[in-house]
């Protein structure tokens, strides 16, 4: 009677990266910037997101497109400053993924 | 984690630390060492590709770029080791430091410290304006970041917001973007690029490019739903509005020190400069802590960031040789109209101030102004200063220091308008 529920063996669980000071980010682990020296590489300053973290948001199971995409995944850009130290760099590294122009990403023809 | 051991560690690559690396350097100190987490070295005027740099301290017109890289090559020769990418993660008072970079996590133990991070602009969150969170909207740094770095364009009409001395940088990257300005706002009854750098102001703003600068004028509101597609302008005199399309709004000027750092380490803070409270050696409430440059009040010149680099400089090196250990501190308390007055605090056995002189802004536009320095109601100290304007740098003389009694009292500073007197 009914459907019987069974775990399926191909099932992937999307792992959201942390986000949050209460976990370890890579910035503050040895381990992960040894393993990967672009999370030692800061970019947004004042959330702390490294290059690694942008690029593992770039290329995540569903990946960010858009500005407001990569902000809601790294919080880079959401910090005190709002993008006066980071905001081009950003723009770069979403423009290049994308294969767009940096002015189509924020929404510039021409 | 392994450790480094250093005389002198410097936070900030910009013109006030490496100017105090240079300085540590000619008093024969060993090991200095800048830390900057960009990956550059130079600080914020790598992005400000226009003339108007180092005439000052260099006596030469400089570009931005051309400035950072003068000061960084010169450093380099002075022996003073620079780290870029690397990022001070907490700091203690004791001066001992984590820092993250791509080589990883290292703990630096410095005898003294010197903080020079700089300041940012107020962006458009925490100026409470009302519309969506849409593209478009950049303050200075991001849009000389934008136009400089990446070569491409923001738009084709812009506003910006604010008409002081930063806003001229604006306009001049706005015209490399082939960007029209629609309007210049500013919420003062007239703009606040005065003295020496009016002629800019007057080639620029009014002759080159022809701006209408609106005075009294604050945007209400943003509208638009992915893109800026106009702005609602409110006057403050009239409460009139009035919307003005255009796809890119500029945020100018109204500066934040960079003070993460500072506050972290639990030094005093000056709630009026919101920098940390430094005293006539440019020390903090902590020993063997300094502070310099931008990240004391918000953005003065180039030049005079270096000077208090340098100066700040001397002071680390009377503290590493042992003199001028303990110090007796009197603060100055600047009434209002002044809006800060910077250094915030006295030093009895070190009586001067960088560059023989303080710097104090307004918050009001103060006709015939004069200012006096008093303590325990005898005046120290008169200037008339003519018409004074916000957002603008007026420098005070340090000569009166000589004058201070020891009797702990605080200074008072005093503007007094024309008309009132």
């Amino acid at each position: 009677m009914g459907v019987v529920l069974r775990p399926k063996p191909e099932f992937k669980l999307v792992h959201m990266p942390p986000v949050s000071e209460a976990q370890i980010r890579p910035f503050q682990s040895e381990a992960a910037i040894a393993a990967n020296r672009e999370y030692g590489q800061i970019i947004c300053h004042c959330e702390r997101v490294s290059l690694g973290e942008i690029r593992d948001a770039l290329h995540a199971s569903i990946p960010a497109v858009t500005l407001d995409g990569l902000r809601r995944r790294t919080r880079c850009l959401q910090g005190r400053c709002q993008g006066f130290h980071c905001h081009a760099d950003v723009i770069r590294l979403l423009a290049e993924e994308l294969g767009e122009k940096p002015s189509h990403v924020i929404g510039c023809e021409g | 984690m392994n450790r480094i051991q250093t005389q002198v560690l410097i936070v900030g690559a910009g013109p006030a630390g490496l100017a105090a690396g240079m300085q540590l350097k000619r008093l024969g100190v060993g090991k200095v060492l800048v830390v900057d987490r960009e990956p550059e070295a130079g600080g914020m005027l790598r992005f400000c590709h226009h003339w108007g740099f180092g005439v000052f301290d260099l006596h030469r017109l400089l570009t931005g770029p051309g400035y950072a890289r003068d000061y960084v090559k010169r450093a380099l020769r002075h022996g003073v080791e620079i780290r870029t990418q690397t990022t001070v993660i907490a700091l203690a008072g004791d001066r001992q430091c984590v820092v993250s970079s791509p080589a990883g996590l290292q703990e630096i133990q410095a005898q003294a410290v010197l903080l020079a991070t700089g300041c940012r602009e107020r962006p458009r969150a925490a100026r409470l304006i009302a519309g969506h969170r849409l593209s478009g909207i950049f303050t200075t740094g991001s849009l000389q970041d934008f136009v400089h770095m990446l070569h491409s364009p923001v738009g084709k009409r812009a506003i910006v917001v604010g008409a002081e001395l930063v806003s001229m940088s604006a306009l001049l990257t706005l015209s490399k973007a082939h960007c029209k300005v629609e309007a210049i706002l500013t919420d003062q009854p007239c703009h606040q690029v005065r003295g020496l750098y009016w002629p800019a102001k007057l080639f620029l703003a009014d002759l080159r490019l022809r701006n209408p600068i609106l005075t009294n004028s604050v945007v209400h509101r943003i509208i638009g739903r992915q893109r800026v597609e106009a702005v609602e302008i409110r006057n403050t005199k009239t409460g009139t509005l009035r919307t003005v399309p255009c796809d890119t709004v500029v945020f100018t000027g109204d500066w934040i020190p960079d003070h993460e750092l500072a506050r972290g380490a639990g030094v005093d803070m000056n709630s009026r400069t919101q920098g940390p409270v430094v005293d006539t050696q440019l020390a903090t409430s902590h020993a063997g802590l300094y502070a310099a440059g931008n990240l004391l009040r918000g953005a003065e010149t180039s030049d005079r960031a270096a000077a208090e680099g340098a100066f700040a400089a001397q002071a680390m090196h009377r503290n590493l040789r042992g003199v001028l250990a303990a110090s007796q501190r009197i603060p100055i308390l600047p009434e209002a109209p002044i809006q800060w007055i910077s250094p915030d605090a006295i030093t009895l056995e070190a009586r001067q101030t960088p560059g023989g002189r303080f710097c104090f802004r307004v918050q009001t536009i103060c006709k015939q102004a004069k200012i006096k320095a008093m303590q325990n109601g005898e005046v120290l100290y008169e200037r008339r200063y003519g018409f004074c304007v916000p957002n603008q740098p007026y420098y005070l003389s340090d000569h009166w220091l000589a004058k201070i009694k020891t009797d702990k009292s605080p200074i008072q500073i005093r503007l007094s308008c024309g008309e009132q007197n």
